[in-house]
């Protein structure tokens, strides 16, 4: 897909992983000036310097003032931003346990980057698109906002409310011309899930044969697939889709797959 | 937005109609070799069909040509889908949200998103299976307005691109999805009560 995005702004969050790392990449690909934040300095840092116009930003997505800041910095350094890719987000790997069992430090670290995080964002971010009156915020939901699934309550709960969020905020910024979507990734294959899921270490090697016989594609994603999606959303030639949810699940979600 | 799909062979079928010559015309500029012929489309790779037919008014009204649809996409699925790599599928976002004053047209157009992704499961993983559900556009668009995020009717080139985005062969991960063009109409509420 050959989308142009020259002079256009794009600020990824979360942007050293592993996602958000292929999202920014794609983004330049198409052209686009890409602000990379991260928690992480290092990794922001060495991706943005592979990108030719590229800044990158470090701080705390929980953060509003932070936010504020990043916000600031980048209009400051490119004089726009065009698009915000909600990607920042964690999940649980040690608690993997049910609701009665979850620590409540872990609910409230997911819940507090995966919901929180994106709000202030997305707060900072649509002021300057609405002066400018055109802005494209993409929020990285999961399949598990749609369809529940065990043993990661809070990830579950995060990413609902990120997907009912985006329907807000496409209801309240659409008169506006910012135009918010966001994007479902079923299983995808990054560094966490080859090690948890499909990796030597095997721990739930078993689960995976199996779980991947309810994917109509009856494989993971990579992360180039979910960047193209997120792409689209982004594009200036998506522009009557809002408030929708893309899946990028390989069918995981149409039905049941008995 | 330009995919590449030189050398592909593309079918539209289905209602005819503004819609249909749009994605017809788009998909040859992209590089198909793109044909509203089933006979011509025999192997094609992309295959449109087009089901979001006019709103068919109150309850009573011409049952017997609308039923028609399910039966016609399900037979183009019968005769394409075997040799078809991509299978777009556009209906009306009545699909999702029910209209008042033309529930047989929606409760078939919910019948159409489900045998879509019905299909997706079974045709998986030689081919992708999506719907596009379009609001705002053609005959009656103008009642959804003032309910939609953006307070306007839809452009063919809007709802073009979108399938585009599903004809691409760079999209290789959605499939039996309902993806909704329709300003925002089926988000939420819009207005201010």
């Amino acid at each position: 897909m050959e989308i142009d995005l020259s002079g256009r702004v794009v600020v990824v969050t979360g942007g050293a992983g592993a996602i958000g790392g292929a999202t920014a990449r794609r983004f330049a690909e198409a052209k686009a000036s890409v602000v990379v934040t991260d928690v992480n300095e290092q990794g922001a840092k060495a991706l943005a310097s592979e990108l030719p116009s590229a800044l990158a930003l470090a701080f705390d997505i929980r953060d509003e003032r932070a936010a504020q800041g990043a916000v600031e910095a980048t209009l400051a350094r490119f004089g726009r931003l065009d698009v915000l890719v909600n990607n920042a987000g964690v999940n649980t790997f040690k608690d993997r346990v049910d609701i009665d069992a979850f620590p409540f430090e872990e609910w409230r670290r997911i819940v507090g980057i995966d919901l929180d995080g994106l709000y202030v964002m997305s707060k900072a971010a649509a002021k300057p698109m609405i002066r400018q009156r055109f802005g494209r915020i993409v929020n990285v939901a999961s399949v598990v906002g749609y369809r529940a699934m065990r043993l990661q309550s809070a990830f579950v709960a995060a990413k609902a409310g990120v997907i009912h969020l985006t329907r807000s905020m496409a209801l309240e910024l659409g008169p506006k011309g910012v135009l918010v979507n966001a994007i479902a990734p079923g299983s995808v294959m990054t560094e966490g899930t080859r090690k948890l899921f499909y990796g030597e270490d095997g721990t739930f090697r078993a689960q995976t044969e199996v779980f991947m016989r309810h994917i109509p594609l009856g494989r993971p994603a990579t992360v180039e697939e979910i960047a193209e999606g997120i792409l689209f959303l982004a594009a200036p030639e998506n522009s009557y889709m809002t408030g929708h949810l893309l899946m990028v699940d390989g069918g995981w979600t149409a039905g049941f797959m008995f | 937005m330009k995919i590449g799909l030189e050398g592909r062979k593309a079918l539209v079928a289905g209602a005819t109609g503004v819609l249909a010559d749009g994605l017809l015309r788009a998909l040859r500029d992209n590089g198909a070799e793109a044909t509203t012929s089933p006979a011509e489309g025999a192997g094609a790779e992309i295959v449109v069909v087009v089901s979001a037919g006019a709103e068919s008014g109150p309850v009573a009204d011409n049952v017997a040509t609308r039923e028609a649809e399910d039966e016609a996409f399900a037979e183009l699925a019968r005769t394409h889908g075997p040799r078809a790599r991509r299978l777009i599928h556009v209906i009306s976002v009545a699909a999702v949200v029910p209209i008042r004053g033309a529930a047989k047209f929606s409760a078939r157009q919910a019948g159409l998103a489900s045998l879509t992704q019905a299909l997706a499961m079974e045709l998986a993983p030689a081919c992708l299976v999506n719907a596009i559900a379009v609001g705002g556009f053609g005959v009656g668009a103008e009642r959804f307005v003032s309910h939609s995020a953006l307070r306007r009717q839809a452009a063919l080139d809007e709802i073009v691109s979108a399938a585009l985005f599903l004809a691409n062969p760079q999209n290789t991960y959605t499939t039996g999805h309902v993806m909704t063009v329709d300003g925002g109409w089926s988000a939420g509420y819009a207005r201010n009560f």
